[in-house]
């Protein structure tokens, strides 16, 4: 799947967040190297949701993390709403990426144990006070729930009511009470609560389902779609879960060892994967059907190691597909006929529009 | 032996644990009885606290000693191994019945080439040389799909992959050729392409060597087309017990039917609004007096709450509910119907309409 270039890219106006040949590199000392993304390309148009699914290794949260500085990328372009942030150093990047926030996996482990949530969620504004934060536009009065899109910016405390409450908290029952007084799922609304006090215009969820049970997703899954709404929210969405992907996202780029390997519409890469690892992917799903799994050998084996990552295109080495033409050139994203962008020398779908 | 065929390899009887913690007994297992024989696989479901490794720990008798009381029967191939002591429990490991854990980073020994690890067993209860032991080990990872077996016999875990230190958890399970594996979530911590390699591998091995196994998973799309019979569980009991098929036609405890349409499917468009389940999980060490599902249920009637359902619904000799207002039967949807009417049930829980649910339930 080695996926570089950018015809996939839309003008630079129409889209939000755009990251152009991203690459990161660790180091692993003796001048060795690891390269966990290298020259990833996509872009978010304002108000989408953009699914980043692959297998653990293949560089989907460290994209993530380099889309937010943390750390640096090696290498590349984070233009967010017309500036690059990969330019930008210590209080003026800060600045600037407070309109980008970010929840996690672990939601417990990602709060403070021995801070009050009321604090927690406010912090944002402690550290900038003459932040600019907006009241909720997109449904404001009408059915935002419990008051949160009751108008006027108002005090600090009245944000940290009003974002709480559209999280489905009560800021009175909550302010003093510490994190581990809460369950998994109420402490991933107060991580969404914190992420979203600033009022940013991009929210990165790095697998923020995947640690909760599963009478509890649902309910946070449906949260992101209506605060989405709430909020005019553009979100990155993680995700090994392919439903729960394909539920949130409009669009869905499948990443195969740190490179793209097919990026489109969602209902386009589900229906009619161009990549044989998407489709790999999209056959080993476990199905909700009781008449028994079928038991073909999809993919064998495991992705190589990406201390030593195969020449070409880097999923020929597990790809029924692979010939001598892949180990020689890495495939570029080039558009498939469905729609989507492909990077691959032999796609599923037939031929690729030249 | 024809008397041994008739014999199911494991009877599990009324077992109940509960462990002893600052605020009471937490009854983690509440009267959970089944069966399961040779050559069958038991799915087993719940969420995070529904009783599901606390009923396997108890039947290999791993529960924490001093902290937990464990009562019931537990009769392996007929013979109650509840209260076995020393060497008589340690031959029931491994030799009788053995278990995959969900990480299987923590559940190996890092300083241990995997290969001793695998023969380990093999030396203690076959009391095999340190060749025939080697031999064995090389065999099983073969066996359990692990390619350049020589080398990997002497690598370490942390050399390994996620999905192949699954792969040698399996074979360290089946060393000694055990009749009942117990796999509790084998593969929660592996990716979705891995964990399909390791369900096909455990399918596989269960037919070739006849076993009985419980494939123990939170998740209903691992146990369906795998099993043969499930038990879905919360707070401790079984609420509900069909074979396979017979559950994902006709789901009749209102949570195994609202736990099913939580889950996003890939059949659906997406942004599909899901349907949700309100509240959380309940706490053990404050079960409610009734059904512990009332206080989410939408068919809770004022009975649900104060009287615990006994797993008696029965639509024939093999599906049962614990409920009293099943999922499609005539009493079930008059109790919806009443309650949706209403806005809210029994147990106090609003019913809201389907959209806009999401910020108005704080768990």
């Amino acid at each position: 799947m080695a996926g570089v270039g950018s015809a996939h890219l839309r003008p630079a106006d129409e889209v939000l967040l755009q990251v152009t040949d991203l690459a990161v590199e660790y180091s692993l000392g003796r001048g060795r190297k690891v390269s966990a993304v290298s020259g990833v390309s996509f872009d978010v148009a304002a108000g989408e949701t953009l699914g980043l699914v692959g297998e653990s290794g293949c560089g989907k949260s460290t994209t993530a993390r380099a889309v937010l500085q943390l750390p640096h990328p090696t290498a590349g372009e984070v233009v967010f709403d017309g500036t690059d942030l990969t330019k930008l150093r210590g209080e003026e990047l800060r600045r600037v990426r407070t309109g980008l926030q970010m929840i996690f996996q672990d939601p417990i482990a990602s709060l403070n144990p021995r801070r009050a949530v009321g604090d927690i969620v406010r912090e944002g504004l402690d550290i900038w006070p003459d932040h600019p934060h907006r009241a909720p536009e997109g449904r404001r009065g009408e059915d935002a729930g419990n008051g949160a899109g009751s108008g006027e910016p108002g005090t600090t405390t009245d944000r940290v009511r009003a974002v709480l409450a559209s999280v489905g908290m009560d800021l009175d029952e909550v302010a003093g009470r510490r994190p581990h007084e809460f369950s998994g799922g109420q402490c991933q609304r107060i991580c969404i609560a914190r992420a979203l006090v600033l009022d940013p215009r991009v929210l990165i969820c790095d697998e923020p389902v995947s640690a909760l049970d599963v009478s509890i997703q649902a309910q946070i899954l449906n949260l992101l779609e209506d605060l989405k709404e709430l909020y005019g929210l553009t979100m990155l969405f993680i995700a090994h879960d392919l439903a729960v992907v394909k539920s949130i996202s409009d669009r869905v780029c499948v990443m195969y060892l740190g490179r793209i390997c097919e990026i489109g519409p969602t209902e386009t890469i589900f229906d009619r994967p161009a990549h044989p690892y998407t489709d790999a992917l999209l056959a080993s799903i476990p199905q909700l059907d009781p008449g028994g799994a079928s038991e073909e050998d999809i993919l064998a084996g495991d992705p190589p190691s990406p201390l030593d990552v195969p020449s070409g295109c880097r999923f020929r080495t597990r790809c029924p597909r692979a010939t001598e033409l892949c180990a020689e050139q890495v495939p570029e994203l080039r558009p498939a006929p469905d729609g989507q962008f492909v990077a691959c020398h032999f796609p599923l779908t037939g031929d690729l529009v030249q | 032996m024809s008397l041994a065929a008739d014999t199911p390899t494991l009877v599990v009887e009324d077992l109940r644990t509960s462990f002893d913690t600052k605020r009471g007994a937490l009854k983690a297992v509440d009267g959970v009885s089944f069966t399961v024989h040779r050559g069958q696989t038991l799915g087993v479901v719940g969420e995070s606290g529904s009783g599901k490794s606390a009923t396997a720990r108890s039947i290999m008798n791993l529960l924490p000693p001093g902290t937990s009381t464990s009562t019931g029967r537990v009769l392996l191939d007929g013979r109650d191994v509840r209260n076995l002591r020393g060497a008589e429990r340690r031959h029931i490991w491994g030799v009788e019945a053995s278990m995959v854990f969900q990480n299987p980073m923590t559940s190996l020994n890092p300083v241990i080439p995997v290969g001793r690890q695998i023969g380990e067993g093999l030396r203690y209860h076959r009391r095999l040389s340190r060749e025939a032991a080697t031999r064995r080990a090389r065999e099983l990872l073969v066996q359990v799909g692990i390619a350049d077996a020589d080398r990997r016999l002497r690598e370490y875990p942390h050399q390994l992959s996620g999905g192949m230190r699954q792969r040698v958890m399996i074979a360290i399970a089946l060393a000694c050729e055990p009749k009942l594996l117990i796999a509790d979530e084998p593969t929660t911590a592996l990716d979705v392409t891995v964990q399909k390699q390791i369900l096909d591998l455990l399918d596989r091995l269960r037919r070739q060597h006849r076993m009985a196994m419980i494939l123990i998973t939170h998740d209903l799309s691992v146990v369906a087309g795998r099993t043969d019979e499930v038990i879905v569980m919360y707070a401790g009991r079984v609420v509900e017990r069909a074979p396979t098929l017979r559950l994902f036609t006709a789901m009749r405890h209102p949570y195994t039917k609202a736990l099913f349409e939580s889950i996003p499917k890939v059949a659906h468009p997406s942004h599909t609004r899901l349907q949700i389940i309100q509240g959380r999980p309940p706490d053990l060490a404050t079960l409610p007096g009734g059904c512990a599902f009332a206080p989410r249920c939408a068919h809770a009637q004022p009975r649900c709450v104060s009287e615990a359902p006994p797993l008696s619904g029965s639509d024939d000799a093999e599906h049962h509910f614990a409920c009293f207002y099943p999922a499609g039967s005539p009493e079930g949807e008059a109790a919806e119907a009443a309650n949706r009417a209403a806005g809210r049930t029994a147990a106090g829980l609003r019913l809201v309409t389907a959209a806009g649910t999401s910020g108005a339930v704080s768990a």
